[in-house]
């Protein structure tokens, strides 16, 4: 795969992930969640991936790291070199937070509530460095709250989570998953569950560590307005497959693929009174009911009737990679 | 942190814990008495428990308050000695089947499959029996003393912990928190300890708070149909069935009655407190 828009081609990818496919077994039959994704991250890149609730975009990132119990997954992703599909477990958790680590939607409950937020850090760093003091974890963990700009880290160390508001928990969250000096950060939706304003700055501590700490960041979204601030690089996903990939304000500028279209025309706009929200009509594809073909072309106004037959792969239109038979023709004439 | 000023007149009243308000209050301070009583008892005890003070089935009087028994033993004394027996056999029975449950039942939650298949039939077969029964059952076939009641008695409890656990562990392990933990790489072992046990154990240790009163009961009644502590110990079990042969003389039997009656009806009310003020949703505020 061709790498567009890539910040430099040269040097090999931190995260290499190619043709994952993950299956969850469901009792009306293996439900293919995630089928044949493949993309490149560099360290101190951010990549975007966007998509519908259940487009496979979180699933992708949890089996790479084998945090999916009963699915089955198959491809190939490699970190530095390491396969991670089908690595034996112990291996898999020694790299789990401290090389790639996860920070989760709901800072609300994705904390231990019977430990203070200091004790939770340190338990981070304890848990990947047998070796390192208690006393020394506990120093690290007030200096990453500072980091994560807390104020008066030395007292909030010893707060337990319901003492702090959602913006602070986040920050937490982002200390832990940062403890470690981790190579790769993803962040599953960082901001949904926070107020608009408190997103923000969440967005722009995660756009500061990048740079301090040369970080990789994989940034699961379904809101393209974090996108085109926080990103480089971004990946549109549509039933378990990337439909269109490229740099961000190519995409954002000219966007090939029918549902990338669909998606920001979605975004309501002030500058322009709207009488109707915009929306793609239809329901988004499931992996219990995969159209035939392409599976957008149910939902699609450019659809024609081959699109029912086959199910096109990513190729160079315009200026980003989009998988669209359609507009593949209207680029070659 | 700011402190803010009070207008003057305006006292703070800093409230008690919930558990040291009103009957729970009186039953901390008459479990507390009685423990008080059971270690310090050798130093002061009006009377020898097993030795005659006199005459045979006094009644009630100002010198032996609960009477004298069949053989002249003064009552109120054996009352107080049978708290050495009855107290220190129910912790021993409740510690032992905390333990033995919070590690069957965490193991089982946490863990699952064939593993919780297993434990949790043998729960299940334990459980079907009813508890004096089964506890009288093993008893009898091991042999009646105080070590056996109290083995069968452990037999017989851990379960219920067990299940009780195994339940909260297997809701709490579902929970964001813990997934995050094992996000970030934390192992089985921590997981479990310090993830899924701290928000498990409270119904667990509102149970053994309540069930003391029920294990103090259940060794009375071993005793009482002389598969516990033998005559003459002053046993409060086994001072009640010598009341029943002197079924007349009223305060034999009375009297460790009495202190069962009040020993259970305190850890119920702590136990009842304790829920309570663990119950979020519940809290009288």
């Amino acid at each position: 795969m061709t790498d567009v828009g890539a910040t430099s081609r040269e040097r090999t990818p931190v995260l290499s992930v190619r043709d994952l496919r993950v299956t969850f077994p469901t009792s009306t039959g293996p439900a293919p969640a995630v089928r044949g994704v493949d993309f490149d991250l560099y360290s101190g890149e951010a990549l975007a991936i966007v998509g519908e609730s259940g487009s496979g975009k979180s699933v992708t990132m949890l089996a790479m790291l084998g945090l999916l119990g009963r699915a089955a997954v198959t491809g190939s992703a490699k970190f530095d070199g390491t396969e991670l599909v089908g690595l034996d477990p112990a291996k898999l958790r020694a790299i789990r937070g401290s090389k790639v680590s996860m920070i989760f939607q709901d800072p609300m409950t994705s904390l231990n509530p019977v430990l203070t937020v200091g004790r939770q850090i340190s338990l981070v760093m304890r848990a990947h460095d047998s070796k390192l003091s208690k006393a020394a974890a506990a120093a690290r963990a007030v200096d990453l709250l500072e980091q994560v700009a807390i104020s008066r880290p030395q007292t909030r160390v010893h707060s337990y989570p319901h003492e702090l508001s959602g913006g602070m928990r986040q920050r937490v969250m982002i200390a832990m998953a940062i403890a470690n000096n981790p190579e790769v950060l993803i962040a599953d939706e960082p901001t949904t569950a926070l107020d608009v304003t408190v997103q923000a700055q969440i967005m722009e501590l995660l756009g500061k560590l990048r740079e301090e700490h040369n970080l990789a960041l994989v940034l699961i979204t379904h809101d393209l307005g974090v996108v085109a601030g926080a990103t480089d690089r971004v990946n549109v996903m549509y039933a378990g497959r990337v439909v269109e990939t490229g740099a961000v304000d190519a995409v954002f500028r000219v966007p090939v693929h029918p549902y990338t279209r669909g998606l920001l025309e979605c975004l309501p706009r002030l500058d322009a009174r709207q009488e109707v929200q915009v929306s793609i009509p239809g329901m988004a594809a499931t992996p219990q009911s995969l159209p035939s073909g392409c599976p957008f072309h149910p939902r699609c106004r450019y659809a024609v009737d081959s699109c029912a037959d086959v199910e096109p792969s990513l190729e160079p239109i315009g200026e980003t990679l989009a998988a669209c038979s359609v507009m593949a023709g209207v680029a070659a004439q | 942190m700011t402190a803010i000023a009070l207008p003057s007149g305006v006292k703070v009243v800093r409230r008690r814990p919930p558990w040291l308000r009103g009957t729970s209050l009186v039953a901390v301070v008459s479990i507390g008495m009685w423990v008080i009583v059971a270690l310090t008892l050798p130093l002061w005890s009006p009377h020898d428990p097993l030795e005659p003070i006199g005459d045979r089935l006094l009644s009630p009087n100002a010198h032996n308050w609960m009477g004298s028994d069949a053989l002249g033993r003064d009552v109120f004394t054996r009352t107080l000695w049978g708290a050495r027996q009855s107290l220190p056999i129910s912790f021993v029975v409740i510690v032992s089947s905390v333990i033995v449950g919070t590690v069957v039942g965490a193991v089982s939650g946490y863990f699952g499959g064939w593993l919780d298949t297993v434990l949790m039939r043998f729960v299940d077969i334990t459980m079907a029996f009813p508890p004096i029964l089964l506890a009288m059952a093993i008893t009898a076939s091991l042999g009646p003393s105080v070590r056996n009641a109290v083995l069968a008695m452990i037999l017989v409890w851990w379960p219920i912990y067990a299940r009780l656990l195994r339940s909260q562990v297997v809701a709490v392990r579902q929970r964001e928190h813990v997934e995050s933990a094992v996000a970030i790489g934390a192992s089985r072992w921590l997981i479990l300890r310090r993830y899924v046990l701290p928000l498990s154990y409270t119904p667990v240790l509102v149970n053994a708070t309540t069930d003391f009163g029920q294990v103090v009961l259940l060794t009375a009644s071993l005793s009482f149909v002389g598969l516990g502590a033998r005559p003459p110990s002053p046993e409060w079990g086994a001072m009640i069935t010598e009341g029943v042969t002197n079924f007349y003389d009223w305060w034999i039997a009375a009297a460790p009655g009495i202190a069962i009656l009040l020993v259970v009806f305190a850890f119920n009310f702590l136990g009842d407190a304790l829920r309570d003020s663990f119950d979020v949703k519940d809290r009288g505020r």
